[in-house]
């Protein structure tokens, strides 16, 4: 594996990577690309990110749509969206989850899945309490549409959500008793962090939201209820309502530092984390493009400090990276209705984070109890029923890894490391791999038992 | 050449190989029976006499044609099947003709198989059209096993022995001979000598002389396709398969449905199996039949009823009923010993709900009181719903379905107390659908000639027009209803204004023949599937990871399994002597002209 420049100045961390000596981008920094941009490539979209160039590439998972050699989003979407339809017919919020982890297995659009899963986290909304399936399945249209899209108006569109409502408790706010549930999680949680507000800021916030409602699962802006009086909100005084609390809460410097931190650490780096010059050039960036994600992204997935060993190797898979990647690398598909409830054991249900907060991410994802559990459920994903490789009538997983020029013990294990490890394990690690690749005569078999021995690795774990 | 040996060794296993020297041996052993050559000592027996009919009716039914038609078996079967096919071809070439029609000679006089469970000792009987075709057969086979040996530079595989003039074989801890017509194979070489004894001299010691067999014999005999004698004694003494023999299923609905034959199970001495293939009729029958005992007719007496006598009602069925339950059931006498039938936990279960339900009843005990007051008649009718008149469609179609039980001729006031509490009920529902903001139930009691009443409880709809994709509790609209001695519970109006009025035709309620009876509709019921196709799709993709076309073909082929069906029923007649539970399935006929 090539060495990567290990540490980033602040200066010069958000500008564009570019080739040259002490650089290159190889198939591991593909593999990273795809990795924190998505859920994993398969060893050919490896090859092809290689060819075409590391800008090439990200403009290419930005936009995967666009331009020639362009996939056709439409068709992928009117499948699904008929997917995403009859599971809700169901009624049960597990098949949305089932529904999702299919999305994130066969989408050309991996950002987008990564982003929505990035924004459940952050505007972290929970079945367990919204227990209808259709408020469920707006919130989740809502994270779609937004994902990519202007900040701003996602916070606009969140603070109307019913299940958001819902779930904070704001499904009847009045101007004799304004709840301040939504008012303070919307500065906490979602746009300023903690100690950038005051309990005035709080209550006069709650006020502006007040005759914010949800009738019959929809929301409804209650008029007689809505408290006309003055506010003072962060410094600014008015007859403010929602919308204009939203928009001088997101007006805060702190609002795009806050966003940058939380990108960073879930695109680039949880442990150690970046430090807070770091984290202000990418408010900065934030701040010029007025919370546009687009071109933050893109900015954020062509730096150098993205592609240095600040980053790669930086990061715990969580639950549903490590499956879904798993799966995505090797072109795997199986039960999804299996792997939500498998991901919810291992601490990540999709529609069901655990609180307010989200997930915690980084090393709260791994205890003995959740590693044996990881491990197990890659043996599952790779041994089970069902499960299946190269996407049409079980190709079985030699083919997969023959079709990608895979050629004896040596090259399996490399093959296996490029697709599914950000850090190289130790040498006798690799030496034992190849000695059970050898040892094993049937195709199938062998590429199985390599994976699994590599997927119980402690590098498996990071990304 | 490994699948040639294992080919080969199959075949030696299933023909044996050996002759009888001389011919008057050979037409005393054509003049015996099976039954008089296999051990008395069997635990199990099996004898199968229409063989080809059975492999006719597997492979040639339209059911069958539809299976190898679909793509997903097709699929499997080329990569799965391959080796079997080759050994096949190599054996037809070996014994000189098709594999079916070689089975077919072999086993026209009968296949018949023992097995010992305390020996492990395994005996088989073949009879053959031909004797001479069988020594062709057996040769064939000889000469392909130590030609492959030979290939492999291994020994000869084959032991040649003889006893009291016979030729014997062993290959493995097979021992195999011929006599005539007769095939004989024991996996015990003292077992297999005593067969050739009783081939020659008679059947002292044999299967036919067991008093317990002849008793099963005779419970339920009849020329069947297949059938088939477990000592059942033996094998619970054996202490294998002991759940099957605890005479408990600790579930309560379970109970309901199969308590009988589980405490049954638990006493009975022996018991018989068949299967019968019906050529003309396309349809194939599994028996079971066990003999009644005393404390399993006191056990389960509100199973099978005073001294196992207990009849079901003639099932009720309108149009478009995918399935019928009906059955004698005194479900007083059951929760009345539920300590007797069910663990603690079920126990502790029942007596908490009999508090919990007496809120529906004016407090009055469930168990105690409302039970005992029905009669122990019992129906379950499962229908497709057609969603007449209503303005919300569901998107997922479920059936409806209804529960059908009596009233004794002196408790009819207990009508009226279940429709208040059928009314409370609806009204909790209703509570609880406002505080989760979903429509709530219009509940309604109507006044039907007979005296009847029915009370529906349907859902307010909101908007005006019709409404296709609704939720799925738009597949409920819970209605009671109460004529003659009848009440009726259905999940739709539909269904149980339907029931009502099949009722109210009645003049008597017929009694049927069967203690249980379930019929099922295949037409029907594949309809109802149909009804979710896109559904059982989607729902496909997501349980199995397919693609959607690999899942349309999945679940089409599916359907078109299910419509090859005329349907499929299950009867359980009971009297004081035995039980005897049929399950049959009819296949549809080809139809003129394709």
């Amino acid at each position: 594996m090539a060495t990567q420049k290990s540490k980033v100045s602040a200066k010069e961390a958000w500008g564009v990577r570019e080739e040259g000596k002490d650089w290159k981008f190889d198939r591991r920094m593909a593999a990273h690309l795809y990795r924190r941009a998505g859920f994993g490539a398969t060893s050919e979209a490896l090859d092809a990110a290689v060819k075409m160039g590391m800008e090439k590439a990200v403009k290419g998972i930005l936009n995967p749509g666009a331009g020639e050699g362009g996939v056709n989003l439409g068709a992928f979407e009117k499948e699904t969206a008929e997917l995403g339809a009859m599971a809700m017919n169901t009624g049960n919020v597990h098949n949305l989850g089932a529904w999702w982890l299919h999305r994130m297995l066969g989408t050309p659009d991996q950002l987008q899945e990564k982003l929505v899963l990035f924004w459940h986290g952050h505007f972290a909304t929970s079945a367990a309490k919204v227990t209808n399936i259709r408020m469920m399945k707006q919130h989740d249209e809502l994270l779609r549409k937004y994902a990519k899209g202007s900040f701003r108006k996602f916070v606009q569109a969140m603070s109307k959500d019913p299940a958001m409502l819902f779930w904070l408790d704001s499904t009847t706010n009045r101007k004799i008793r304004p709840n301040e549930n939504y008012a303070r999680e919307v500065m906490e949680l979602f746009c300023l962090g903690e100690g950038n507000y005051t309990e005035k800021d709080i209550k006069e916030v709650a006020r502006a939201f007040t005759g914010w409602e949800v009738r019959r699962k929809k929301f409804v802006f209650n008029k007689r209820q809505h408290d006309e009086g003055e506010k003072r909100i962060l410094g600014k005084v008015g007859n403010f309502n929602g919308d204009d609390a939203v928009r001088i809460i997101l007006d805060q410097k702190a609002g795009p530092r806050f966003i940058a931190k939380k990108l960073c650490r879930y695109f680039v780096a949880e442990e150690p984390e970046l430090g807070d010059g770091v984290v202000e050039g990418l408010a900065k960036v934030i701040r010029k493009h007025d919370y546009e994600m687009g071109p933050v992204m893109e900015r954020l997935l062509m730096s150098r400090v993205f592609y240095s060993g600040m980053s790669v190797g930086r990061r715990v898979k969580s639950p549903v990276e490590m499956a879904v990647g798993l799966l995505r690398s090797l072109r795997g598909s199986g039960s999804t209705t299996e792997l939500d409830r498998a991901l919810a054991r291992l601490g990540q249900g999709l529609y069901y984070p655990p609180n307010v907060k989200g997930w915690d991410g980084g090393r709260t994802w791994i205890n003995s109890s959740t590693l044996r559990g990881r491990a197990n459920l890659v043996g599952k994903l790779l041994g089970e029923k069902g499960a299946r490789f190269g996407m049409r009538r079980n190709r079985g997983l030699s083919r997969v890894a023959a079709g990608a020029g895979v050629d004896g013990a040596e090259g399996l294990v490399r093959w296996v490391y490029d697709l599914l490890l950000a850090v190289e394990p130790p040498g006798d690690v690799t030496k034992g791999l190849v000695k059970l690749a050898k040892g094993i005569k049937d195709g199938d078999e062998r590429v199985r038992k390599v994976v699994h021995a590599v997927g119980t690795l402690p590098e498996f774990q990071l990304a | 050449m490994n699948c040639l040996k294992v080919l080969g060794l199959s075949f030696a296993l299933v023909l044996g190989m050996g002759e009888l020297v001389r011919g008057d041996v050979e037409e005393t052993a054509n003049k015996r029976s099976a039954l008089e050559v296999l051990p008395g000592s069997a635990t199990v027996y099996l004898e199968v006499k229409g063989f080809g009919d059975l492999m006719k009716l597997v492979s040639e039914s339209e059911l069958s044609k539809t299976i190898q038609a679909l793509p997903q078996f097709r699929q499997e079967f080329n990569t799965k099947i391959l080796g079997l096919k080759f050994g096949l071809a190599i054996f037809e070439q070996a014994v000189g003709m098709k594999w079916d029609k070689a089975m077919g000679s072999l086993t026209a006089g009968g296949m018949y198989v023992t097995l010992d469970v305390n020996t492990n000792v395994v005996c088989l009987m073949m009879k053959a059209d031909d004797g001479g075709k069988l020594k062709k057969i057996r040769d064939g086979v000889l000469a392909f096993i130590r030609a492959d040996a030979d290939r492999k530079g291994n020994a000869d595989p084959i032991i040649e022995g003889k006893y009291r003039g016979i030729k014997t074989y062993q290959v493995g801890a097979m021992g195999f001979a011929t006599a005539g017509k007769w095939l004989l194979a024991c996996s015990d070489g003292d077992e297999g000598e005593a067969m050739l004894d009783r081939l020659l001299d008679g059947g002292k010691g044999s299967l036919g002389m067991s008093k317990r067999y002849q008793a099963a014999r005779k419970m339920d005999g009849g020329k069947t396709t297949m059938w088939g004698y477990v000592d059942l004694e033996a094998v619970r003494k054996w202490g294998k398969a002991e759940k099957l023999f605890v005479g408990k299923t600790d579930n309560p609905a379970a109970e309901m449905l199969v308590g009988g034959i589980m405490g049954n199970l638990k006493y009975a001495k022996y018991g018989t199996v068949s299967l019968n293939a019906d050529m003309k009729k396309n349809k194939l029958t599994l028996r079971m039949a066990l003999p009644h005992n005393e404390k399993t007719l006191k056990e389960r007496e509100f199973f099978f009823g005073a001294g196992g006598e207990g009849k079901a009602d003639e099932a009720l069925a309108v149009k478009d009923t995918a399935m019928t339950l009906t059955m004698h059931r005194d479900t007083a006498e059951m929760w009345l010993s539920a300590e007797k039938l069910f663990d603690e936990r079920v126990v502790a279960q029942m007596t908490k709900s009999e508090t919990d339900l007496g809120i529906f009843f004016s407090g009055r005990k469930f168990g105690a009181e409302i039970l005992p007051a029905m009669k122990p008649k019992m129906q379950i009718v499962v229908s497709r719903q057609r969603y007449k008149g209503l303005g919300v469609v569901p998107a997922i179609k479920l059936p409806a379905f209804a529960l059908i039980a009596r009233v004794n001729d002196d408790a009819k006031k207990l009508q009226r107390e279940l429709e208040v509490g059928y009314k409370s009920l609806m009204g909790l529902l209703n509570l609880q659908a406002g505080m989760q903001d979903r429509p709530q139930f219009d509940v309604t009691t109507e006044r039907v000639a007979g005296g009847g009443r029915i009370t529906t409880a349907e859902y307010l709809e909101e908007g005006e027009g019709k409404r296709e994709g609704g939720e799925i509790y738009y597949n409920f609209s819970p209605t009671m209803a109460a004529v003659k001695d009848y009440v009726i519970l259905a999940s739709t109006k539909e269904l149980g204004r339907e029931l009502l009025e099949k009722v109210m035709k009645r003049k008597k309620a017929a009694v049927s023949a069967f203690n249980t009876e379930m019929r099922i509709y295949a037409d029907v019921a594949a309809a109802m599937l149909r009804d979710n196709r896109n559904q059982l799709i989607a729902q496909n993709q997501l349980n199995e990871g397919q693609t959607k076309e690999e899942a349309t073909d999945e679940i089409d082929g599916m359907l078109k399994v299910l419509e090859a069906f005329k349907g499929a029923a299950i009867e359980l007649k009971s009297s004081k002597a035995m039980m005897r539970l049929e399950v049959s399935a009819s296949m549809k006929e080809k139809k003129v002209g394709e």
